[in-house]
């Protein structure tokens, strides 16, 4: 009896051992992985710092959906922020292949396989007063309200305010501070 | 007192290195930087994150913290691969692998943080960048790959230093490397931060007139060649920089041995097109081999790392009097007074030897915050039968094998440098080293006199020389300290450093030149029936004999420099290097003073009256000047125009400066005229005597003189031909621009262009032997009508020059002062121009597969006297002969010049690398000749030095014997060097495998090479008679030297 629990007790604590190793052992990543595990990691701070219209959130749903329209360029590096709390809601992750789901989304990624269809794409976003986000090229110019770029090993990004205005989400100005902003009036670098 | 500033510095310098507290950084001479910003997720700089830094070989470890900004900043880095480990409070620990930091790199690596509470830690293998986003110029590294992977014969790595867009040198020649349209000499050659040159030849250490390995090449780590544009931190240069940086031990343990052999089965015979002669291989055979060996003392704390290259090489010389015909004719020829049997006994083949050893050892110590650094090497090359002049040679006509030399050239360095964290962003460095080299040459005839058979035209006899050279032996040593300080600082976006470097060099030679005698006879049945033409020979005066007035006593200079840079971030896609560097040069005193006389000095004026030139007493220009007036600031600006590493656009302006190689001093400094004189006898040509006044010894061949001149033979010593140096001679200086831009075509591949212009001044006038400038030949204004003269400076008459500036009749002109000889000015008015677009292209480092392509079109202009001892060793005199060297294409203009290089693995892992070279021939001198008149008057080295009046008795003779003049072809004055040789073609391979022995840590690699792959031979036709590069004689541009012939190669090495 001693000796079967004394073998019980080594398994457990074998087993706990292999899986504290293994949460203590660094997550390899190739410079693509680490790049992606960044820009999600963007989405996610960003996200903490958007206040969305109280109409938004439909009443007794607390989770914040982060859709991904077109292919997903994150790998699964969105997985790691999926859960998250923000704003005492949780973080759900949802692909999507057409616009048809969009009403559930409160942030949108915009693909960069979605390029030929984004004035329509943004069309439906602003309706539905949906934050989007993008690597697009000229995503802010065209109507989106953050453009997202990694240069050097760094996150830079762009907000245009008309457009998010326009689908009522207020940016905290803790962020628009490193932010190059843009407008419709003034397509141009403003930081 | 002229002393007391090189006093106060030193006691700074001793000040420095005790106290380093101020600040500076960026990237340290042999060593790198690595800067950068932490970001958090949204893009903004996080604070106070703690960054370690770890070199993977060594556990080197550094740490700091990020600013208010998050930058962070560790200067003075040893080269190699780090891993960087980024730790903040909430975030994940980041671990970056795998950053590998080149040689001189100022490496960026940004970091964006990820919350703790999004990942718990990362390891992250970092990317490799195609572009230096912070490096102001382009420059070639070649790296470790490289050094491995790259087809190399000889195994001396500064080989590769020719794979640089304006690198330009032809195996074979005295001169290092020229880099960006510059002398060789003016190639700076940094070894682990110290300067590994010799400084009295200009050339590099070790390697004193041949070219030879003095580094075993296991024993580089890496190096990096840069054209242009470094910053002020590094000195004594004006062209091209080589910054190389040895190996050190690792915390493994590795080791190498290795064999290559060149056998003459793998060398093809060479064809000479010109002569139609088939010469052998140059080698019999060569071995190559060594190995190293490297590890911990004490894991992360101490290492060693030893290294050996050893080379036996053997090759046929063939060597022979000119004209076998009539050599053969009248031959055998006994010499039973020089215990000759046969003269032709002389000729055939002999064997040239270069037998090569360097040992090579280095510590390191990490020793918590100091870092230090031993490294000692040795070089040892014993050559036999040595040519000279242009290299050596292995097919030679008109000289025969006694009439070359044998040398040993050894030498060893020691260097030491300590590197101290001060805080965190505050590094000192302190080096120190010690060289010492010296070369016995040697003669091979077991007599001294040298016999010259000059030959006479229509006549067909032999010519030629034989018996030891006129100016052996030689003994040169050569002694070199060094200390540097830099103390760097990182602070906001500023790295600063500041720095001093203070560089003495000793030189102490015998140089007895004709102390042995040389007879020359006009033609081989006047050697027959021992008629001499005359005798040159060497006597000491003044109670000296004539070894003994050749000896020249140790001589200093000394270079002091201070230095201050700022590299910075200026904008986050602007970055600025700029400085300030001062060098002061002390040039020697002269221990014996100079003659008393008159002399002109300086630059001549020319005018429609006529020329006039400053005189100035002999008594004031014993000394060569200090030079205290060498400011150079130097800026340089990389901007990334999208922020994104893709496009860097790059441009820079200084001033660079070189001291002048003090063997241009060695004439100056040996007392001219005052301990030793070269007398001229003549002799008469029907009973084969000396014509000497009565009481003098008649002479015989081969009898010679009394080494010491008595009283009878003092009253033959001619004027004193004398030398000096100009007293407002000052360093080069080169005023350098280059812009250009740098863009990623594809991920890890970019192309650059650049241009870059050099205005180069203080180009050295005058000195040494091949381009002596006479300043005591204008006129004498006792005699001549117009020549006008007052208290300070003479008119010279405008009618002792011809239409084209050329001088008439030089040696009949009165001298300026009775009382002196030759008087040989050593000035510094030259000037040049030169400007070439560089374009690179590089795909970066990977274990697979890299490549480099650089380009250059350029184009070179000077007025300055030619280089020392290289191609243009022959080529005109035209300080001699002119008043002031006319504006034109230099020596050193080389139209387009391609490399291309890289290394491929293949399937079956077979590894393949190549070297491609393509480049326009060399500017090439032309001369007409003097020597229709059969009464004109010999010139310098021939009695005309010596004032003795020697004739020459017809043209042939004459134009064997150096009477060069620039040629006028349809009433225009030929420029210097009008005709450029054939183009240089050059393409080596080498293919190779590596098999594990029973395990992946041993390793046997086997490697095939061939160099010169289309046998394309490469002859340059530089001249080494007189007469090759004479218009209109029929050996004009003979093809006399090849420098290539298709050879292969086998190697092995095992690797553990």
């Amino acid at each position: 009896m001693i000796l079967r629990r004394f073998i019980l007790t080594g398994i457990v604590a074998a087993w706990f051992a292999a899986g504290s190793v293994a949460e203590a052992r660094a997550q390899s990543l190739s410079p693509q992985e680490y790049e992606n595990q960044v820009k999600a990691t963007f989405i996610y701070n960003f996200s903490r710092f958007i206040e969305w219209p109280a109409e938004t959130f439909t009443r007794g749903k607390s989770s914040l959906t982060i859709c991904v329209l077109g292919n997903n360029p994150f790998g699964g590096a969105l997985d790691s922020i999926e859960g998250k709390n923000v704003q005492g809601r949780k973080i759900e992750i949802e692909r999507l292949a057409g616009l048809s789901k969009l009403d559930a989304c409160k942030i949108l990624f915009v693909s960069s396989s979605e390029r030929e269809h984004l004035k329509e794409i943004l069309e439906s976003a602003k309706h539905s007063r949906i934050l989007t986000i993008s690597e697009i090229n000229q995503f802010t110019q065209a109507g989106g309200v953050v453009a997202l770029a990694m240069r050097k090993d760094r996150i830079h990004f762009s907000v245009n305010l008309d457009a998010a205005n326009e689908t009522g989400v207020k940016i905290s100005s803790t962020v628009l501070r490193l932010a190059t902003i843009v407008n419709y009036a003034h397509q141009g670098e403003g930081r | 007192m002229r002393l007391r500033p090189l006093g106060g510095a030193i006691s700074l310098l001793i000040l420095f290195a005790l106290v380093g507290t101020s600040p500076v950084a960026g990237q340290t001479l042999e060593k790198g930087s690595i800067t950068g910003t932490v970001y958090d997720p949204l893009g903004a700089g996080l604070p106070g994150a703690t960054i370690k830094l770890t070199r993977v070989a060594t556990g080197l470890e550094r740490t700091g913290t990020t600013d208010q900004d998050g930058r962070y900043a560790f200067s003075v880095l040893p080269p190699g691969e780090y891993r960087m480990e980024v730790s903040a409070r909430d975030f994940a620990t980041a671990s970056f692998q795998e950053i590998n930091l080149a040689v001189g790199q100022e490496l960026v690596k940004d970091v964006t943080l990820i919350q703790a509470v999004v990942s718990k830690q990362v390891a992250v293998a970092s990317g490799t960048e195609a572009i230096d986003t912070s490096e102001t110029y382009p420059n070639v590294v070649i790296d470790e790959i490289y050094l491995r992977e790259l087809p190399i014969s000889g195994r001396d790595f500064r080989d590769f230093a020719n794979l640089a867009g304006t690198a330009d040198t032809s195996p074979g020649l005295r001169s290092p490397v020229r880099l960006n349209g510059q002398e060789g000499e003016y190639t700076g050659l940094m070894i682990d931060g110290v300067d590994q040159r010799n400084s009295f030849f200009g050339e590099w250490f070790g390697s004193l007139e041949t070219k030879n390995f003095t580094f075993p090449q296991d024993a580089i780590q890496e190096f990096q060649v840069r054209d242009s544009g470094f910053p002020v931190e590094f000195g004594h240069a004006t062209g091209g920089l080589i910054n190389v940086v040895t190996r050190s031990g690792t915390n493994d343990w590795h080791g190498s041995g290795h064999w290559f052999i060149l056998p003459d089965t793998f060398v093809a015979d060479t064809y000479i097109p010109d002569t139609g002669t088939t010469v052998p291989p140059p080698f019999n055979i060569r071995h190559q081999f060594g190995g190293s060996v490297g590890g911990p003392l004490a894991r992360d704390k101490a290492f060693i790392f030893f290294a050996v290259e050893d080379q036996q090489q053997q090759g046929p010389l063939t060597a022979m009097f000119g004209n076998q015909t009539g050599l053969n004719s009248l031959c055998p020829c006994p010499v039973p007074e020089l215990s000759i049997s046969d003269l032709r006994d002389l000729q055939g083949q002999a064997t040239q030897r270069q037998d090569l050893l360097a040992p090579f050892l280095r510590l390191d110590f990490n020793l918590g915050r100091h870092t230090l650094t031993t490294r000692a090497n040795y070089t040892r090359n014993k050559t036999d039968a040595f040519t000279g002049f242009a290299g050596s040679q292995t097919f030679v006509q008109g000289r025969v094998s006694d009439n070359f030399e044998n040398f040993i050239n050894d030498g060893y360095a020691v260097a030491q440098s300590v590197t101290s964290v001060i805080r965190p962003k505050s590094v000192n460095e302190f080096r120190f080293s010690f060289s010492k080299e010296k070369r016995p040459r040697r003669r091979r005839a077991d007599f001294t006199q040298e016999t010259v058979i000059a030959g006479v035209p229509g006549v067909e006899e032999a010519t030629g020389n034989f018996g030891p050279a006129f100016f052996l032996p030689i003994d040169s040593t050569h002694r070199r300290v060094q200390f540097l300080d830099d103390i760097s600082y990182s602070f906001g976006k500023q790295d600063v450093k500041l720095g001093i470097d203070l560089n003495s060099n000793a030189t102490s030679q015998i140089y007895s030149g004709f102390a042995g005698g040389q007879y020359t006879f006009r033609s081989l049945a006047d050697f027959i029936a021992r008629r001499p033409l005359f005798l040159l020979q060497l006597v000491g005066i003044d109670g000296l004999t004539a070894s003994e007035s050749g000896i020249l006593p140790d001589f200093w200079q000394h270079d002091l420099s201070f230095y201050i840079q700022d590299h910075w971030k200026i904008h986050p896609r602007v970055e600025v290097n700029m400085g300030l560097r001062w060098d002061g040069v002390w040039n020697p005193k002269s221990k014996f003073g100079l003659p008393p006389g008159t002399v002109p000095v300086g630059k001549p004026r020319i005018s429609s009256d006529g020329v006039e030139v400053d005189l100035s007493p002999t008594t004031n220009l014993g000394n060569i000047p200090n030079d205290f007036n060498n400011w150079a600031p130097r800026v340089g600006v990389a901007w990334d125009i999208k922020g994104d590493g893709k496009t860097i656009v790059r441009g820079g302006m200084g001033f660079y400066y070189s001291a002048t190689p003090t063997i241009f001093w060695a004439s100056a400094l040996s007392g001219p005229g005052l301990r030793g004189a070269v007398l001229s006898i003549p002799f008469d040509p029907s009973t084969g005597m000396s014509l000497l006044p009565p009481g003098a010894p008649v002479l015989t061949y081969p009898d010679l003189l009394p080494s010491a001149a008595d009283a009878t033979l003092a009253a033959l010593v001619p004027p004193p031909a004398i030398e000096y140096a100009d007293p407002n001679l000052q360093s080069v200086r080169v005023l350098n621009f280059q812009a250009g831009v740098e863009r990623e075509i594809v991920p890890s591949l970019s192309v650059s262009a650049t241009y870059t212009q050099n205005r180069s001044e203080n180009l050295r006038t005058g000195g040494f032997f091949s381009t002596p400038w006479d300043r005591n030949v204008f006129c004498d204004p006792a005699t001549i009508a117009g020549c006008q003269i007052n208290a300070t400076s003479a008119f010279i008459p405008g009618s002792q020059f011809d239409q084209y500036g050329r001088t008439i009749d030089a040696f009949n002109l009165p001298r300026l002062d009775p009382g002196l000889g030759i008087a040989n000015e050593i000035s510094s008015f030259g000037k040049g121009r030169y400007h070439a677009l560089l374009v690179q292209v590089r795909k970066a480092f990977s274990d697979r597969f890299q490549l480099g392509i650089n380009y250059s079109v350029s184009g070179n202009k000077d007025n300055a006297s030619s280089d020392r001892d290289t191609d243009a060793f022959n080529g005109p005199s035209d300080p001699f002969k002119f008043l002031v060297l006319d504006y034109g294409r230099s020596q050193l203009d080389i139209r387009s010049h391609l490399t291309a290089y890289g290394y491929f693995v293949l399937p079956w892992d077979l590894h393949f690398s190549t070297i491609f070279t393509a480049r326009s021939g060399r500017a090439f001198p032309v001369w007409g000749s003097l020597c229709s008149d059969p009464g004109v008057v010999a010139p310098f080295g021939l009695g005309g030095a010596t004032g003795m009046g020697f004739q020459f008795q017809d043209a042939q003779q004459c134009s064997n014997n150096f009477d060069p003049i620039r040629p006028v072809v349809s009433g225009e004055l030929l420029s210097r060097y009008p005709i450029r040789n054939d183009g240089l073609f050059n393409w080596d391979i080498r293919l190779g495998r590596a098999f594990p022995l029973g395990t992946d840590r041993l390793k046997l690699r086997v490697t095939f090479e061939v160099f010169d792959l289309t046998d394309r031979k490469n002859f340059f036709t530089s001249p080494t008679a007189a007469r090759d590069a004479i218009l209109g004689d029929p050996t004009f541009r003979q093809r006399n030297q090849f420098v290539s012939t298709r050879s292969a190669q086998i190697g092995l090495k095992l690797d553990w």
